[in-house]
């Protein structure tokens, strides 16, 4: 984690990018920012969450870059049940890491359906598998149209590389 | 055309010199001779502007700080207090000329709101904190002389069986609280010093708002105020000086605003000590010291609270614009509106269920 901390800041400085687009668990993925993994067929937002859309629902996390601006997460709290109503760009959960807690903004609007709860017990899935084993929650979406506001892969990439 | 012993020179824009090989020598003994001169002269007039820099920017702080205090107290003459403010407006543009700071915008610093408590609950501050964070839009310092009754609290994350010696606790009725802030466990009293930090985006742009980058700038913030402490630091996230810890840090950030709060320990009583376990998430540096070995008391490195507290008044200067309020005008200010509050105590029930009690 402190090399790939170093390797960040290293590369932001020297404003270097990574190679080609590769695969992840068969899902191909680009590099952008220094060794910041960015999904493609994923929407994002600006402050750095991912959605995952599923016919009429989306599974949320935060992204690669938020994690490793992050540091080590040691805890993690959605605020609210299933069944509660969650508004774009609300808090809906909370992290720590680092002596911080930060909050984690709704980058769509909806009804939870589901928390994953091995964030309980085992934060550090967000650092370790922002994108698969450490996502917050499912979601209905009640207001699919939102989803026009995102960001696609190539557009997070060129947003991370403004120094955001 | 000059002779193959001659050489050309030029001086500038008067006419061409032509030397000779002979003449040469003595010319550039006479040049370097000269250069010699530029230099010495130059870094006289180079140390005379720094002490003008210098001896502005302390006049500079001077006034502003007799402007500031004239704020506090009923004025004894308003000629007088508007006078002291053209000067300052004058010197603060010049200091704005003469030492950037990197921070000053247009030749302003952004406001900061500052209250002043002493004595105040923990628990009522930490609430007002968070009412603070997530209801105004301003930039603010709080500081809290001691608090009362003692109490211990903990991070957001924080689980009391493996914090705490909880039976002590229990038995001696010590409040315990879980702040809405990450970190650790600390046992506050009236010996220790609060100053909590509230800011939004825009008053210091280009600061990221993540954990490691805001304690960076907190670091420097308080350099100056530690600057006759040898071994003061930022250690693995908390205020050190050499490898004893002084001062522990936690913070909270939302979007587009973030809070650092920070216990000073000015004296503390070894037997309060005991009512925390060694953490099992500790930084390295510590080596599993006992709470008494591993902290050490800032009083020892200052000859009054006031003069600490002025230091730290000092230093935000350099950043912000302090505006002194009152705990009434900004209870007020904020209402009654319902807002995300995470503060609360932890009740004895709750410390009874602890799984090791």
């Amino acid at each position: 984690m402190a090399m790939r901390q170093f390797a960040v800041k290293a590369a932001t400085a020297l404003r270097v990018r990574c190679g080609p687009a590769s695969l992840h668990a068969g899902i191909p993925l680009s590099f952008s920012r220094a060794y910041s993994q960015i999904l493609e067929g994923l929407k994002y937002d600006k402050e750095h969450e991912w959605v995952k859309v599923e016919g009429d629902s989306a599974v949320i996390g935060i992204t690669d870059h938020a994690q490793a601006q992050l540091g080590d997460i040691v805890f993690v709290e959605v605020q609210g049940a299933v069944g509660d109503k969650i508004a774009r760009e609300a808090t809906f959960a909370s992290v720590e890491s680092v002596k911080a807690v930060s909050d984690v903004f709704a980058p769509v609007s909806g009804e939870i359906l589901e928390i994953n709860k091995g964030l309980t017990d085992d934060p550090s899935a967000v650092n370790n598998d922002p994108y698969a084993q450490g996502w917050f929650v499912k979601v209905k979406l009640t207001n699919p149209s939102e989803l026009d506001g995102l960001m696609d892969d190539k557009a997070y990439k060129a947003y991370t590389e403004e120094d955001h | 055309m000059p002779a193959s012993n001659e050489f050309l020179m030029r001086r500038g824009k008067e006419k061409s010199l032509v030397l000779t090989s002979e003449e040469m020598p003595a010319c550039a003994r006479h040049g370097v001779r000269s250069v010699i001169m530029c230099i010495r002269v130059r870094a006289v007039k180079c140390a005379l502007v720094r002490s003008v820099i210098a001896s502005g920017s302390v006049c500079v702080r001077q006034i502003r700080h007799q402007v500031i205090q004239s704020d506090f107290r009923p004025m004894r003459s308003r000629a007088v207090a508007g006078q002291l403010r053209e000067r300052l407006k004058i010197g603060e543009r010049r200091e704005h000329s003469f030492a950037m700071s990197g921070r000053v915008v247009n030749g302003a610093r952004p406001l900061m709101r500052v209250l002043k408590l002493s004595n105040f609950p923990i628990f009522q501050q930490l609430k007002l904190e968070e009412r603070l964070l997530r209801k105004s839009s301003d930039n603010w310092c709080l500081v809290n002389d001691g608090t009362s009754p003692p109490s211990i609290v903990m991070g957001i994350s924080g689980k009391a069986e493996k914090l705490l010696e909880v039976e002590k606790v229990v038995k001696d009725g010590v409040p315990v609280i879980k702040r809405f802030s990450g970190g650790g466990t600390v046992i506050v009293d009236e010996g220790t010093l609060f100053i909590t930090l509230i800011c939004c985006r825009s008053a210091l742009p280009g600061l990221e708002l993540y954990p490691r980058e805001i304690m960076s700038w907190t670091e420097l913030l308080y350099v100056p105020v530690f600057e006759n402490v040898p071994g003061f630091k930022l250690r693995e996230h908390d205020y050190v000086f050499n490898d004893r810890k002084f001062g522990g840090n936690a913070q909270s950030i939302i979007k587009d605003r973030w809070l650092h709060h920070t216990s000073f320990l000015w004296d503390f009583r070894d037997s309060r000590m005991a009512y925390l376990k060694l953490p099992e998430r500790a930084p390295a540096y510590r080596e599993g010291r006992n709470h008494t070995d591993f902290i050490c008391r800032l009083r020892e490195h200052f000859p009054s609270r006031d003069t600490f507290m002025d230091a730290v008044q000092a230093g935000l200067e350099r950043h912000f614009f302090l505006r002194e309020e009152s705990l009434i005008g900004v209870e007020s200010e904020l209402g009654g509106e319902p807002h995300i509050s995470s503060t609360h105590f932890v009740s004895v029930d709750d410390l009874k269920l602890s799984p090791l009690l």
